[in-house]
């Protein structure tokens, strides 16, 4: 699993880190912790002074905190136990060996300049990413300090899943809705690494375009019932008309991490538009997980 | 002429999907693959033959991954073993690298990620050969 965490220098971007550490210390994920920042430094003076830009050193501070988690080098997947030399790109058409060292698993930091949800959706696309992981404020508006609806474009852009971070606190449920048979293996591997994580309860929630269509969905949903009551995970299921979604995601989403199916087939998709996501996102009191 | 055996695979999941996937991307790049749902079925395998690489989940219904892999590597120690699991904990990925596992991954991943690591096990798999050789 590659996780991709898009930081910038705000409090709840701490929190972020820690979340995706604890996630990280189970799945043994590629990491990559990418700071963004708007203006671009003028490098026609060298590039030693980089160090002191604050961009610089909160990324410093972040990849401390995200590898306090794993002291124990000996069965950490980050220590640097692999060395080897490597052609490492010094300029135009100049390339030099360095002795690169690295761990069982990647962990990168890694900073770029521009628009944030522009850069944080490059990264993710050349990457390859299977999870972005952003942190926004609970406030009213879901905002980033230089680029004020970046959590919500990233939702709308990615090419991954999204986990939208907004609190610190243990959800006590995963509420997760799925199309009835449409939802992608990918989907499923992903609310059972937060399952896990979180060692919390699921409601399943089916959603039916209409009533006879009800039978198929509850049919489907069962099955996906017994797959969880068989890894002994407590789950619940409800089929929900797509008319009374707009109403069920608001009332949960205060209180548990909400997980919405929002792959290309998703009637989900269908039924709840980009911008009530992006509403979403931006009111939810509680972590918002985008599955694709 | 020598004969230049294919590097075998055996792919032990719960998950039909998975392993079709798996198997299907695979074969393309030239592995010999072998799939199977259920663990006393690729057991059984296993106590018939020896494969180079053995892909296995750990969560699943009878004999779990953990035991299965255990058993792999004390009849074939030379078999590189990646688990792949969808329900991982910091516990189970230790426990897999004491018992000498090659890799862990956990899903969802990239098929790109499972076919490097399956590189990279083959490569080790060949160095050790020719060192022997």
């Amino acid at each position: 699993m590659r996780i991709l965490v898009a930081l910038d220098a705000s409090p709840y971007s701490t929190y972020v880190v820690h979340e995706v550490a604890r996630l990280s210390m189970n799945t043994w994920a590629d990491v990559t912790l990418l700071g963004v920042d708007t203006k671009k430094p003028d490098l026609s003076h060298g590039t030693s002074w980089l160090s002191d830009e604050p961009i610089v050193q909160k990324m410093q501070g972040f990849r401390e905190e995200f590898l306090s988690y794993f002291k124990d080098e000996a069965s950490s997947p980050y220590a640097k136990t692999r060395h080897r030399y490597e052609l490492v790109p010094r300029g135009k058409g100049l390339w030099e060996e360095m002795c690169v060292c690295r761990g069982r698993k990647e962990f990168r930091v890694r900073i770029r300049y521009g628009p944030a949800a522009k850069q944080v959706l490059s990264e993710a696309e050349e990457e390859q990413s299977d999870l972005i992981v952003v942190g926004c404020n609970q406030q009213e508006q879901c905002a980033w300090a230089q680029d004020r609806n970046a959590p919500e474009k990233i939702v709308k852009g990615a090419p991954c899943s999204v986990l939208v971070v907004k609190e610190e606190k243990k959800p006590n449920k995963i509420v997760c809705c799925l199309d009835h048979d449409r939802v992608s293996q990918e989907s499923l591997e992903l609310i059972n690494q937060m399952l896990t994580l979180h060692q919390t309860n699921l409601a399943l929630v089916g959603l039916a375009e209409s009533d006879h269509l009800k039978e198929e969905v509850d049919q489907k949903m069962k099955e996906i019932l017994k797959y969880y009551t068989d890894q002994k995970i407590k789950a619940w299921v409800c089929v929900l008309d797509v008319t009374m979604l707009d109403k069920f995601i608001a009332d949960a989403a205060g209180k548990g991490i909400i997980a919405l199916w929002m792959g290309q087939r998703s009637l989900i998709g269908k039924f709840f538009s980009e911008d009530r996501v992006g509403k979403l996102v931006r009111t939810a009191r509680s972590s918002v997980l985008i599955l694709r | 002429m020598e004969e230049v055996s294919r590097t075998s695979i055996l792919i032990l999941d719960d998950e039909p999907i998975v392993c079709k996937r798996l198997k299907s991307a695979l074969e393309k790049k030239g592995y010999e693959v072998e799939i199977f749902f259920r663990s006393a079925d690729a057991f059984k395998r296993v106590s018939e033959r020896n494969f180079d690489i053995v892909i296995t989940d750990l969560k699943m219904e009878g004999l779990d991954g953990m035991t299965f892999l255990t058993e792999v590597k004390k009849r074939s120690p030379r078999t590189e073993v990646i688990v792949i699991t969808g329900f991982a904990t910091m516990e189970t990925a230790k426990e897999s690298f004491q018992k000498g596992v090659f890799d862990f991954l956990a899903k969802p991943f990239k098929l790109a990620e499972i076919q490097d690591a399956v590189e990279r096990a083959e490569k080790k798999i060949k160095e050790a050969r020719s060192k022997t050789a």
